[in-house]
């Protein structure tokens, strides 16, 4: 409320504006790169959805219909936004994409005030949601490269660091909700830029604990004196003790995020050695290929294409040039240490050197060897973290203005033309790239017969399961969707017709499950299916007349026919009914069960720090009431 | 010296940026107009050259046959650029004078009028920002639409002077109100249908105000305005009415119903106010225009998403704040609506909320009227057609934002407002930045053939559809007999025989007037190649001839006896032509009077 009040929280989000109207033209930015990709993610949500599955894990015409566990290793988040903005507006799918891109820009704004007005003020906040906004790399995964996930996970960040300054500086239970909802929120829409970011959180969190700890007492003189020495040990303790209690609340958020987010997390990690790995992170993207020339930090030119091996990226990888002026602006400031400033300017400063320095090749070595660094797939992925330190850092000589002013930084009347003028600036430095290339859409536009073609000219989408020995290059079933008809089965009667042995009527298809009747004439038969194995997929065989049920088993890697690794089921000898359905595997049920214990312990939290509040209000209240007692 | 120290002096001083793309060498003939800029100073220069004090008649149009253009084409940017081509600069000189004076003028006028309301440094900034606003730049260097140019110019100074009406309710204001308003009529005939519906929101707006504040029904106030109002559509008589009396001479449609002038598809699309793509193309039916119809960056970020700072900084500071007292006795706070509480000495002078977001309010009318929803205002209000463009309704958006940016800076600003504090001359060079690298036209040369009468055969030879006829005419001309010496540069024939035997022989050729000598061996038909229209009239041997239109194109044609003669033929007034300009001569008196009303009352 206190947000919703603020004059700056309006009008830095007025000023997304400029980023909001690309989008407000009408068509749809087909040539982007994951354009396309985002329109048919939200498409198989919404179908699924359709089928009651609110978290659905498997999409069910990657592939060419053979079906791609997509969403059990790719955070849904972004997907999960745009398929609801989808169906609660009256939206077509292209514009469900660029909705919530929108979103995304208006809660990166949002975000960013928040954070900054809790460490600079709100006339800092404003500066510092514009920059975040119109940060150039922001701006490239908006419009150029469509990464409707990671804009998303982008928005989100400065939350948690809101969220997690908040807990340190205020532990209770409401903040410790706050971080585990931001934290969690974070990596339910992006794995990489979660990846990316908890080390960066990491060490924020440490050193606002630190701080909190009073940790500058002992980096100051008298501590070298041997006097101090002396009591060196004492207040050791003591510092590890307040630290502690300090890192408690924060902490206890950042596990409740992870556990909160586990339904996806979980299943993410164990079963993501279930698809073919290779495919996202060989050939094109083999990171060495892919590392930022330190010209192309710097260098204003902008482009639509893709990244490409040498320095002549159309992309562009930009820090910006007003927000690298102001970021040096920033390291003068922090030259001057500012009063309580210092550390946390000088972290930012940091985060920046160290984000740009991991999209060279002078970081190979990090690369090469350091666990985890390698997951961001290409090193331009680091900019994220150049990115959100561009836009903290963007209002730091704010503090020198103020200095020189004399003038307390959230005085009303203290000068709002200084951070006007500056976010102006921002956004006229940004102004070139405010642009999306509309173009006309491919064949098959945003439907299935769409996807199928999308898959047939690029591959991008035909992910293969482990059992899978070649990729897919059409299908029975894209024959279907490109004619435009329901698919009603996705057993190969190509493969039951030629089979003497071998009966099947199909009763009853979803996305997610077949039932049918089978009649084998010999033991060993199996019954295939368009589909793709996955740990998941379950067989029941049933009696044919009363369904009661005979025999259930998952399907193994065994349980599939080459080269595509689909569904090969075993079926008894005679007569019987058999329904196959993607269910969790035991990972994917803790995972949710350890998701669905976290939600009801942050209501828990929830509802106790709301009495607490309560009551600290009416406490203070009796207070104003009888100052005396 | 005082007045060098002005803001003002500082704001003329940045006007270079915009300004100078003009001190280029040759012109900008690519722009949509540019040529028309050139072309009809042309025509107005030869018609006062022939002596004409109001031309009308522009002689080398429609294939040389001539047509009635400054009729209905507002004349008065052209009036201007022709005091400096008779003083010796070039066509393309005088033109581009005309340019850089408008461009000073707005930003003078938007100054005056702001610095009334809030005080210099806010005026300083809208004066800035009104003089560099996108569509101000997309008027000048893209579209090259001069007599629009000047509209904008004159656009604060008309609310400004009827603000004054209002403020001081006496005679000399009335009197530069009118004039004003009739000078802007005269600019720029769509301005018409802009400026002065919004301006009249305004006056009801203020009249409101007052009303409710003094408890009285403000009539005097009502009175004067009414009759600035009056006075300035009686000072555009010379203009306006003859547009309405002979618009039935003319094939108006010609200029309307073209695919390209149809409102419905010219809308803008939302996202265009936001747009920074900048572009030379013409405005398209669809989202694709060739060129930027843009609010621009600092008239959104200071007009509109400064506004909730704006006010709540204002209500902030309407508590007594000790370092925020204005001087009372500053000069540049002369003036100050009875709206906006003159300064005290213990209250710092403050935007009136009213007025501020009775402004925003115009504003916003003004860019709805350029969007798709406001489709069913357009079909039903008369006379908003003649507007052609939606996206016209930018200039006066631009201007009333404008006027919101300053009342904002007012706002905002930390010290009093009748210095330039520092911090706005900062914002000032990031207005320009903003600006900058717009202020940029296509340069082309200009050659002679560019500045001279066979320009506008040329154009119509490129341009076949903008070959005005009359209505007497079966049509547009497919030719004439006076292109080819055009083109060759010969002496145009003026007159040639239909009928019988003879001669014609050239005598002189003006703007509204040719003599020839006709040597007839029988009784003959003559035809000058010139438009039959109404005012044309001939004289045979100085005796008055009749005339009648003849032929598809309706051409002057007149029978000559046989024999050795001399005819000539004159564009010459109507009795509407004659009754509107002794309007105008009579209410220039009257404006005169009135200017002076307060010392002659001192005197007598």
């Amino acid at each position: 409320m206190k947000t919703l009040r603020s004059a700056s929280f309006w009008t830095a989000m007025l000023l997304t504006i400029f980023a909001i109207a690309p989008f407000l033209k009408p068509g749809y930015f087909w040539a982007a790169h994951d354009a396309r990709h985002d329109v048919y993610f939200i498409l198989q949500y919404n179908i699924t959805w359709n089928e009651g599955i609110l978290f659905p894990r498997w999409s069910p015409d990657w592939a060419f219909g053979y079906g791609y566990p997509f969403f059990n290793i790719y955070a849904p988040g972004a997907t999960f936004l745009g398929t609801l903005l989808y169906r609660l507006l009256p939206l077509t799918l292209e514009n469900a994409v660029k909705a919530t891109f929108i979103v995304t820009l208006l809660i990166s704004a949002w975000a960013m005030w928040l954070f900054v007005r809790d460490w600079l003020g709100e006339r800092a906040a404003l500066v510092a949601a514009v920059a975040y906004v119109y940060v150039p790399y922001h701006l490239v995964d908006v419009y150029v490269r469509a990464a409707m996930a990671e804009s998303l996970a982008l928005a989100l960040l400065p939350l948690s660091l809101w969220a997690v300054r908040r807990a340190v500086r205020h532990p209770n239970a409401l903040n410790v909700v706050l971080v585990a909802l931001a934290y969690a929120a974070i990596h339910l829409s992006s794995n990489l830029v979660a990846l990316l970011f908890t080390p960066v959180l990491g060490l924020y969190l440490l050193l606002l604990v630190c701080q909190r700890a009073g940790a500058t007492h002992l980096m100051r003189p008298s501590f070298r004196q041997n006097e101090a020495l002396v009591k060196a040990g004492k207040r050791g303790s003591e510092f590890l003790a307040s630290g502690a209690s300090h890192l408690l609340a924060p902490a206890a958020g950042l596990i409740l995020g992870v556990t909160l987010a586990a339904f996806f997390i979980l299943p993410a990690l164990a079963e993501k050695n279930f698809v073919n790995l290779s495919q996202w992170y060989g050939g094109y993207y083999d990171f060495h290929e892919h590392f930022v020339y330190f010209a192309q930090l710097f260098d204003p030119r902008w482009g639509y294409g893709i990244s490409t091996p040498g320095p002549n990226d159309s992309l562009s990888y930009q820090l910006g040039l007003a927000l690298f002026a102001l970021a040096a602006l920033a390291f003068w400031v922090w030259l001057h240490r500012p009063k309580g400033k210092t550390a946390e300017i000088g972290f930012w400063l940091v985060i920046l050197l160290g984000g740009a320095w991991l999209t060279t090749a002078a970081s190979t070595l990090a690369w090469d060897y350091v666990p985890m660094v390698s997951m961001a797939q290409f090193p331009w992925r680091y900019l994220t973290l150049a990115a959100l330190s561009l836009a903290i850092l963007a209002p730091v000589i704010l503090i020198a203005a103020d200095r020189a002013t004399d003038r307390p930084p959230d005085h009303p009347t203290a000068s709002w033309l200084i951070p006007l003028m500056l976010s102006g600036l921002i956004i006229f430095a940004s102004s070139r790239y405010l642009n999306i290339q509309v173009t006309d859409p491919p064949p098959g536009g945003a439907t299935l017969a769409g996807l199928m073609e999308f898959e047939r000219s690029s591959d991008e989408m035909t992910g293969m399961t482990s059992t899978a020995d070649e990729v897919a290059a059409w299908s029975p079933i894209a024959d279907l969707h490109t004619a435009g008809l329901p698919v009603t089965t996705q057993v190969d009667y190509g493969l039951v017709q030629a089979n003497p042995n071998l009966a099947v009527d199909a009763r009853e298809h979803s996305v997610t499950s077949e039932t049918v009747r089978v009649w084998a004439g010999a033991p060993g038969q199996r019954v295939p299916f368009y589909r793709q194995w996955y740990p998941g997929w379950t067989a029941t065989l049933m009696d044919p007349d009363t369904g009661e049920v005979r025999q259930r088993f998952a399907l193994t890697p065994d349980d599939t026919r080459p080269p595509y690794g689909l569904l090969d089921v075993p079926v008894p000898e005679g007569d019987s009914l058999l329904r196959i359905s993607f269910e969790n595997t035991p990972i994917r049920t803790i995972g949710n069960a350890i998701s669905i214990l976290t939600v009801l312990l942050l209501l828990g939290l929830l509802v106790w720090g709301g009495v607490q509040r309560f009551r600290r209000v009416a406490n203070s209240k009796s207070e104003i009431r009888n100052p005396k007692s | 010296m005082n007045r060098l120290r002005s803001p003002l002096s500082l704001l003329l001083l940045l006007s270079i940026f915009i300004l100078a793309p003009l001190l280029a060498s040759g012109y900008f003939l690519h722009a949509h107009d540019a040529r028309h800029s050139l072309i009809w100073l042309v025509e107005y220069d030869q018609g006062i050259r022939d002596g004409f004090l109001w031309p009308r008649w522009a002689p080398d149009h429609s294939q040389g046959y001539g047509y009635p253009l400054f009729t209905f084409y507002a004349p008065l940017a052209f009036a201007i650029a022709e005091v400096f081509h008779l003083l010796g600069a070039s066509i393309v000189g005088a033109v581009k004078i005309t340019w850089a004076l408008a461009t000073i003028f707005a930003g003078v006028s938007m100054y005056k009028l702001a610095r009334s309301l809030w005080g210099v440094g806010p005026a300083f900034i809208a004066g800035l920002l009104y003089m560099t606003a996108p569509y101000h730049l997309v008027n000048s260097y893209v579209r090259g639409s001069l007599a629009e140019f000047v509209a904008l110019a004159l656009y604060p100074w008309v609310i400004y002077s009827f603000w004054q009406v209002l403020e001081r309710k006496n005679a000399r204001s009335v009197a530069l109100a009118a004039l004003s308003l009739g000078l802007l009529i005269m600019t720029h005939s769509v301005t018409l249908m802009l400026l002065p519906p919004l301006l009249a929101l305004l006056i009801l707006t203020w009249l409101a105000l007052d009303w409710r504040r003094t408890g009285k029904p403000p009539w005097r106030a009502t009175g004067y305005a009414l009759a600035a109002g009056l006075l300035g559509g009686m000072l555009s008589a010379i203009f306006l009415l003859p547009v309405i009396g002979e618009t039935k001479y003319i094939v108006v449609d010609q200029w309307l119903p073209a695919e390209s002038y149809n409102y419905p598809k010219q809308f803008l699309y939302l996202f265009q106010w936001f747009d920074f793509t900048w572009g030379y193309g013409f405005a398209l039916p669809g989202p694709d225009d060739g060129m930027n119809l843009s609010i621009g960056l600092w008239l959104v970020a200071l007009g509109l998403a400064a506004l909730p700072l704006a006010l709540s900084v204002r209500r902030h500071s309407l508590a007594p704040a000790g370092d925020r007292r204005p001087k009372t006795e500053d000069r540049d706070q002369q003036v100050s609506p009875s709206s906006v509480p003159r300064p005290r000495s213990d209250a710092p002078a403050q935007p009136s909320l009213t007025l501020w977001i009775g402004f925003l309010i115009i504003a916003a009318i003004a860019l709805f009227a350029t969007l798709a929803p406001s489709q069913i205002f357009w079909d039903v209000i008369p006379m908003i057609k003649l507007v052609q463009f939606p996206f016209r309704f930018l200039a006066p958006a631009t201007l009333f934002l404008a006027l919101v940016a300053a009342g904002s800076v007012a706002a905002l600003l930390p010290a009093r407002r009748n210095a330039l504090h520092p911090i706005l001359l900062a914002l000032a060079l990031a207005i320009l930045l903003g600006s900058y690298a717009y202020a940029k036209p296509q340069h082309t040369p200009a050659p002679e053939s560019a500045q001279s009468p066979v320009a506008d055969i040329q154009f119509e030879l490129d341009y076949p559809d903008m070959r005005g006829s009359t209505a007497f005419a079966d049509g547009k001309p497919v030719t004439s007999p006076k292109i080819e010496a055009y083109l060759a540069g010969e002496p145009i024939p003026l007159a040639g025989i239909i009928d019988g035997a003879g001669t014609v022989e050239t005598i002189r050729h003006g703007a509204g007037s040719d003599e020839v000598k006709v040597v007839a061996e029988t009784p003959v038909i003559l035809q000058f190649y010139t438009y039959w229209y109404p005012g044309w009239r001939a004289w045979i041997d100085g005796e008055q001839a009749e005339t009648r239109p003849e032929g598809p194109d309706a051409l002057i044609t007149l029978n000559v006896p046989a024999g050795e003669h001399d005819v000539r033929i004159r564009f010459t007034n109507t009795p509407l032509r004659t009754l509107s300009a002794l309007i105008t001569l009579a209410t220039l008196l009257i404006l005169a009077l009135l200017f002076f009303w307060d010392t002659i009352r001192q005197r007598f």
